[in-house]
């Protein structure tokens, strides 16, 4: 039988093989990471069926690694939450994959393909573990990995903004180690539903408690790009290699909210206080990162801080946790922030590729020199606005109702100013790709039809946007189950621990 | 039946008897300004003279098919307004539209001849059309602020009911409680009248007569004609709202004794600038008939 | 339920049919647009008045209904969109993109008008906002980027309007469905319903150009692709018409029960809306008169054009909303010809700058026809629908005592002869300049669209009473108060009474006079060529430019200038310039590129956290 433990298993043998497929033939390490996510991938989609068959509709499954049973034991949790996450991962990183193809890394080759599977492996264990200190260690794996990709392109630019990375992400960590440091120090406990279920009785001091929540918040913080602590974002988007981008928005971004919204809602559990903190972080976020985005010239910055943007929504949502409704239409960002961002940085790769400028004015045109690249950008930025016929638009439209339904009527508002200040810059950058005439030095880069089986990964995630855009009940039971799961403490202490 | 017959043989002579009498009226102001100026003028009938010559004339310069349909256009305009005005209390075609109705018909003559001039192509015409619109922007501000007030005074739009309202000697006309508006009115008209001070749309020394330069014969003979309705159904409107209509005989008599006031005021005036003929409709004009309107609206 | 799904598939697989194959041959992609639009209107004219549910959103079904005045605005869309599909088959220039997306945006505009529920009402909102962007973008004109964008930023903003009235009220009644939160919003609280109310009118207010939202307006519509112009400005602009219709006499039924200041039988919102559709109606033709290029003039006319719906929908009373319809319908007939002139003129000579234009007469005599019809509706001359509307909005104004906004209105509708005849004179009149001496008549597509635009422009000029009809009937089915004293030709309010047909038939009459008297008198000398110029019985040489069409009405403005400066859009460009300095402030605070910087910031975070967990209330 296939099991979760696959999922971290694989990639961790393929990411060490790697120097010995080098060995047998230059060409190979090329094809590793696709591979490898090509399995996990199957793996995860053919584990998907056990996750909605049990009385509430869905399951959750802990596998206990090592015959010790959890609580004593570290376990790894397969419920809808996990698997939803594990799957925006899963699918990032696939096309992220297939752009590696025509992707020629610095050398060693091998080297980076080795952190690229590590990342994803890092970021897939942090979603599937039940075990907090375990989650530290996959946090360790994916953040260390990331700061080698970010620099890996040996210019004096790419070293500062991997060190700048490594400075805020290593002291994040730390903080995230010293909130578990409280946790077990009190509790005597590590894994996360027994965790749970001891302050649900109320064994921790509250006091303790919300210093354990500032520690977590601000030490995952880093990941989740919340405001003061997302300095590094746009450094590390410019410096680092397009596929590590769009892994860094859609795979690393996403596993730090995972881990956030984990921590916050299933062990520590919903409080007004707690909420509050992330309606303010939130919407500081969202607004502080559109605003930056409206006079960035250069694309791969503007799209940095469009993401740090689309992360405060989210986190913004997550705050408006009174309603299911802000919830849901939170994991739903995530699932289509991870897509619609992860497209169009590979998207905008290729409109770069072979002239390497990134700037407005001289990607200008490029609407009519590369079509379909373009054309697929565009499909992500307009599912990022949140327009209709694309996935963006039911997560943005669930938001908003959901937060005026919770009560945050102002937060709502302000996160639509914010959004109001990402559709003029969106706007003005489509104004520019498609406005005006290309330049000679971008006619005559390299041809978008040389990268057919980067496009083929863009063409499979844009197909995503569009089918979950024109029909969102495709993936909607996912979301509602990963809710429940992430919201309801009993539904996970009992899956996990057998009965309270 | 013998009503709706007496209402025909009235609907085919009343235009003739009313392009006659504004012949006359035409006549009239040459003469009196003559008079006042310390001339003899000519004598009063010359426009029938005019007209007649003017239409026998040969071979008048044609510039196409719109320029032929303005003059058409101007002079049918002006036809279809008189019947919806109330002449010496016979209604007309009166009772199938009101007043609005009739300020809007009153459009289509200035429209019909703006296009035939405009084919013309002469700068000088175009040039007078654009006056005569900014000046029409001027009054016609004033003309509605007035018509209003008699509307809200009597509760209706409809010529008729407002006539009836007048009924019953001089002491009822709405001249008396609505001065103000009257007032407003009267300067309104001497701008739809194209008397001086706001003749510039046809002022001779500035743009050689505006619209009428390129028209001559039969042309200028239907934009003749039309002019001479014109003053009939502008004095009119006047009489009906304010001065209680009448009959027949009252009824021109009334007509005249306000386009007199008009030519006394035109004999003496010099002429605006177009600028200034705006500028002074909205001041002082639109101020007196927006204290009558309030006023109406405060006494209601 | 199957015919809905048929006809949203006719149109969204005919945008992805005219999107794949237009690139291989633009006969394609004209084609199945084209047929795409009859088929949508085969489609709905079997669908009756019924409602269709589809599951959507977590297995919720939305709403799809249609009742007469759905009826009423999707004939009216498709209307206009067949003339523009027909139109549109002289534009091979076009790309497949804009051909996709017009269908999109088609069915998004209809689907608006079908929604009976707030997720499927906004999502077609937004369908319709987005692809008239991309349109303007893809295949817009001169300065199309900055109107794109304005264009867009303008509608996201109103649609956001829209969603937080909605939300508000979903939150207040737990319902999507309209009839839903009809039902329930007497248990709304009269602050949080009125300021709903005030959010959605003011988001539908948007895409209706209502001052002082009507910024981006002129732009979008003289920069768009002018054969879609006059479903822009005519179909477009009208959802929002729509959606304040359905916000404050459907949804706010219950807005009359709120306390409220009352002025002259209307509520205090419906006061305010007065005023501004009559400032914008008068504003915008003020600034109409003085635009230099036809479309710009244009697009301010139908910025004015729309303050009168406004106007009329703030009185509220059976004239009122009559009045609003009527115009509404009017408003799209007339300027959707206006605007399919202008783009046949546009794809004979190339420019819209009035200046360089003139005596296009005798080149494009069946234009230049069609432009005075449809001028004589803009104007409001009757016999056409434009006075039938204007009409009934006049007496609105004066019935319901509201003086010095229909004042205002009357010098606007008077304010329009002005522009109107600097558009056509300077285009079609005139000396002919030397480069269009070959300007051919526009193709059949064309004049075809005219004739087909002209005939309700005239039945519903002498058959006023059967548009009250339709609208009556419309009223009614919402239980709102609606005009019923008219027959076929004639219509009659408290005020006054208007016959279409005797005004027409008189007009008829008298015309046929005046050409008799036309004929009585002498025979007519011929003019030389169009190109000989002359100057009061004096020869010029044709080095002198006797095209009278520049700064045309230059009096006036000099002395409205101080009127004219008064502008939104200074205000706004404070605002977006306010914006950008508190941008660049944030950006250089936050991400200022020092690392230690950044350390610094977490740990201040870090112990303002800490230190407040104790205020933090567990």
């Amino acid at each position: 039988m296939v099991s979760p433990i696959l999922l971290i298993a694989i990639p961790l043998f393929m990411a060490f093989s790697v120097p010995i497929w080098g060995l047998i033939s230059k060409k190979l390490p090329k094809l590793v990471p696709f591979f490898t996510f090509a399995i996990t991938t199957a793996i995860l989609v053919s584990l998907l069926p056990t996750l909605f068959s049990g009385q509430q509709g869905f399951n959750l499954t802990s596998v206990t690694i090592a015959g010790i049973k959890p609580p004593y034991g570290i376990n790894l949790t397969f419920g809808p939450a996990s698997a939803f996450f594990a799957l925006i991962i899963q699918l990032v990183a696939l096309a992220a994959s297939l752009y590696l193809f025509e992707y020629e890394p610095p050398e060693p080759a091998e080297k980076f393909y080795m952190l690229f599977i590590l990342v994803v492996l890092g970021a897939t264990g942090m979603v599937l573990t039940g075990d907090i200190f375990n989650m530290f260690v996959f946090l360790e794996i994916t953040s260390i990995s990331s700061y080698a990709l970010t620099a890996i392109n040996k210019t004096g630019h790419s070293a500062e903004a991997g060190f700048k990375y490594l400075l805020l992400g290593s002291l994040g960590s730390t903080l995230f180690l010293l909130g578990i440091a409280l946790l077990y120090g009190s509790l005597r406990t590590l894994n996360m539903a027994q965790l749970s279920l001891y302050i649900h009785q109320g064994h921790l001091d509250p006091k303790v408690l919300m210093a354990v929540v500032v520690l977590f918040i601000v030490g995952l913080g880093v990941e989740a790009e919340l405001l003061p602590l997302n300095g590094w974002v746009p450094d590390a988007y410019e410096a680092a290699p397009i596929p590590v981008v769009s892994i860094l928005s859609g795979v690393v971004a996403k596993a730090g909210l995972y881990a956030l919204a984990r921590v916050l809602y299933t062990i520590i559990g919903i409080e007004t206080g707690v909420l509050n903190l992330l309606l303010i972080f939130g919407i500081l976020t969202l607004l502080s990162g559109e605003l930056s985005a409206l006079r960035q010239k250069d694309i791969r910055r503007l799209l940095a801080y469009s993401s740090i943007g689309q992360m405060g929504l989210i986190i913004l949502a997550l705050g408006g946790g009174n309603s299911p409704m802000a919830m849901v239409g939170g994991l739903f960002q995530a699932f289509n922030h991870a897509i619609a961002k992860g497209l169009m940085f590979l998207a905008l790769g290729i409109m770069a590729a072979g002239f390497n400028k990134w700037d407005m004015e001289s990607l200008a045109g490029v609407g009519k020199a590369k079509p379909y690249t373009t054309f697929l950008f565009t499909i992500g930025l307009l599912s990022t606005l949140g327009l209709p016929l694309f996935s963006g638009f039911w997560s943005k439209f669930l938001i908003i109702f959901g937060l005026v339904h919770s009560g945050q009527v102002v937060y709502a508002a302000l996160a639509l100013i914010g959004s109001v200040i990402e559709v003029v810059y969106f706007a003005r950058l489509l104004g520019y790709l498609y406005g005006k005439d290309p330049s000679e030095e971008l006619l005559n880069s390299t041809l978008e039809s040389k990268k057919g089986f980067a496009l083929l990964g863009m063409t499979f995630l844009a197909a995503f946007v569009i089918l979950i855009g024109v029909y969102p009940d495709f993936i909607t039971n996912f979301i509602l189950g990963g809710t429940a799961e992430l919201v309801y403490k009993s539904f996970y202490i009992s899956s996990i621990l057998g009965g309270i | 039946m013998n009503a709706v017959g007496l209402n025909i043989t009235w609907i085919i002579f009343m235009p003739i008897l009313v392009i006659i009498i504004g012949l006359f009226y035409l006549g009239a102001a040459r003469k009196i300004t003559a008079r006042i100026q310390n001339r003899y003028g000519p004598p009063i009938y010359q426009n029938i003279i005019d007209v007649i010559k003017l239409f026998s004339k040969k071979n008048p310069t044609n510039h196409g098919v719109m320029f032929s349909l303005g003059p058409v256009m101007a002079f049918s305009g002006m036809l279809i307004s008189l019947l919806f005005i109330p002449i010496g209390n016979k209604a007309l075609l009166s009772f199938n539209g009101d007043i609005i109705v009739l300020l809007y018909l009153l459009v289509i003559a200035p429209l019909g001849m703006a296009l035939g001039v405009g084919e013309g192509g002469n700068p000088m015409g175009t040039i007078g059309i654009a006056r005569a619109l900014t000046l029409m922007l001027g009054y016609e501000v004033v003309l509605v602020i007035s018509i209003i007030s008699v509307i809200l005074y009597t509760g209706s739009a409809s010529f008729m009911e407002i006539i009836k309202m007048q009924s019953g000697g001089v002491g009822h006309w709405f001249i008396w409680p609505l001065f103000l508006s009257a007032l407003a009115m009267d300067m309104a008209l001497q701008g739809m009248l194209g008397e001086k001070p706001f003749d510039q749309p046809v002022a001779p020394h500035e743009v050689a007569s505006g619209p009428m330069v390129e028209f001559g014969g039969k042309y200028l003979g239907l934009l003749q004609l039309y002019h001479a309705i014109g003053i009939v159904v502008e004095t009119g409107i006047f009489v009906n709202l304010f001065l209680g209509g009448g009959t027949l005989f009252w009824w021109f008599v009334k007509s005249f004794a306000v386009f007199f006031v008009a030519l006394l005021i035109n004999a003496v005036m010099p002429r605006f600038r177009i600028g200034q003929a705006f500028a002074f409709f909205w001041t002082y004009p639109a101020a007196i008939g927006l204290i009558g309107l309030i006023l109406v609206a405060i006494l209601k | 339920m199957m015919k809905l799904l048929y006809f949203i598939g006719c149109f969204s697989g005919g945008a992805l049919l005219a999107f794949l194959l237009g690139s291989f041959s633009p006969l394609l992609k004209k084609f199945i647009t084209f047929l795409a639009v009859i088929l949508g209107a085969v489609l709905f004219a079997t669908m009756g008045t019924s409602t269709y549910q589809l599951s959507l959103l977590f297995g919720n079904q939305v709403i799809f209904g249609i009742d007469t005045l759905t009826q009423f605005m999707v004939w009216m869309t498709l209307g206009i969109a067949f003339i523009v599909s027909l139109v549109l088959w002289s534009h091979s220039e076009l790309s497949p993109t804009f051909f996709a997306l017009f269908l999109l945006n088609v069915l998004g505009t209809v689907l608006i008008f079908m929604s009976r529920d707030i997720v499927s009402f906004f999502f077609s909102w937004e369908l319709m906002s987005w692809t008239a962007f991309g349109m303007i973008l893809s295949d817009g004109w001169e300065k199309k980027r900055s109107a794109a964008v304005k264009y867009f930023m303008w509608s996201a903003a109103g649609a956001y309007m829209v969603l937080i009235g909605f939300s508000i009220l979903f939150a207040a009644t737990s319902a999507i469905r309209f009839e839903n939160i009809v039902m329930s919003v007497g248990r709304v609280s009269h602050g949080w319903l009125i300021t709903a109310i005030a959010f959605l009118v003011a988001g539908f207010g948007v895409k209706a150009a209502m001052m002082p939202f009507h910024v981006w307006a002129p732009d979008a519509y003289s920069e768009s692709p002018h054969p879609f112009t006059g479903f822009f400005s005519g179909i477009l602009s009208k959802t929002g018409v729509y959606g304040i219709f359905i916000a404050f006499f459907y949804l706010a039924a219950r807005l009359e029960a709120v306390p409220m200041l009352r002025v002259h039988g209307t509520s205090i919102f419906g006061y305010i809306m007065v005023w501004i559709g009559a400032i914008t109606a008068f504003g915008a033709s003020l600034i109409a008169v003085h635009q230099e290029y036809g479309k710009k003039l244009l697009a301010w006319s139908s910025v004015s054009q729309l303050g009168y719906i406004i106007f009329a929908f703030g009185i509220a009373d059976s004239l009122g909303m009559t009045g609003a319809l009527s115009h509404a319908l009017a408003h799209a007939l007339f300027k959707a010809l206006l605007f399919t002139i202008l783009a046949g003129v546009i794809m004979r000579t190339g420019t819209d700058h009035m200046a360089s234009l003139g005596g296009l007469i005798k080149r494009m005599p069946l234009s230049f026809i069609f432009a005075v019809v449809g001028g004589l509706a803009l104007a409001g001359i009757p016999m056409t629908i434009g006075f039938t509307s204007k009409w009934i909005i006049y007496e609105a104004g004066i019935n319901g005592g509201y003086i010095f906004p229909t004042t205002l209105i009357f010098a606007a509708s008077t304010a329009a002869f002005l522009y109107y005849y600097r558009f056509v004179y300077s285009i079609f009149l005139g000396p002919l300049h030397e480069e269009h001496q070959n300007v051919k008549e526009v193709p059949a597509t064309y004049w075809i669209s005219y004739i087909l635009l002209a005939i309700p422009i005239f039945y519903f000029g002498l058959y006023p009473g059967k548009l009250v009809g339709i609208i009556s009937t419309i009223l009614q089915s919402y239980n709102l108060p609606a005009l019923t004293t008219y027959t076929a030709t004639s219509v009659t309010t408290p005020l006054g009474t208007f016959n279409g047909m005797v005004v027409g038939l008189g007009f008829g009459a008298a015309l046929i006079v005046g050409l008799i008297v036309y004929f009585i008198g002498g025979r007519v000398r011929k003019a030389a060529s169009q190109t000989d110029k002359y100057l009061a019985g004096e020869v010029v040489t044709n080095e002198f430019e006797l095209h009278y069409s520049v700064d045309f009405y230059r009096f006036l403005e000099r002395k409205l200038s101080w009127l004219l400066k008064i502008s939104a859009q200074k205000f706004y460009e404070f605002i977006g310039e306010l914006i950008r300095f508190v941008a660049d402030i944030n950006r250089k605070m936050f991400f200022c590129g020092n690392g230690q910087a950044y350390l610094y910031y977490m740990t201040i975070v870090l112990t303002i956290l800490i230190l407040s967990i104790w205020r933090i209330k567990p």
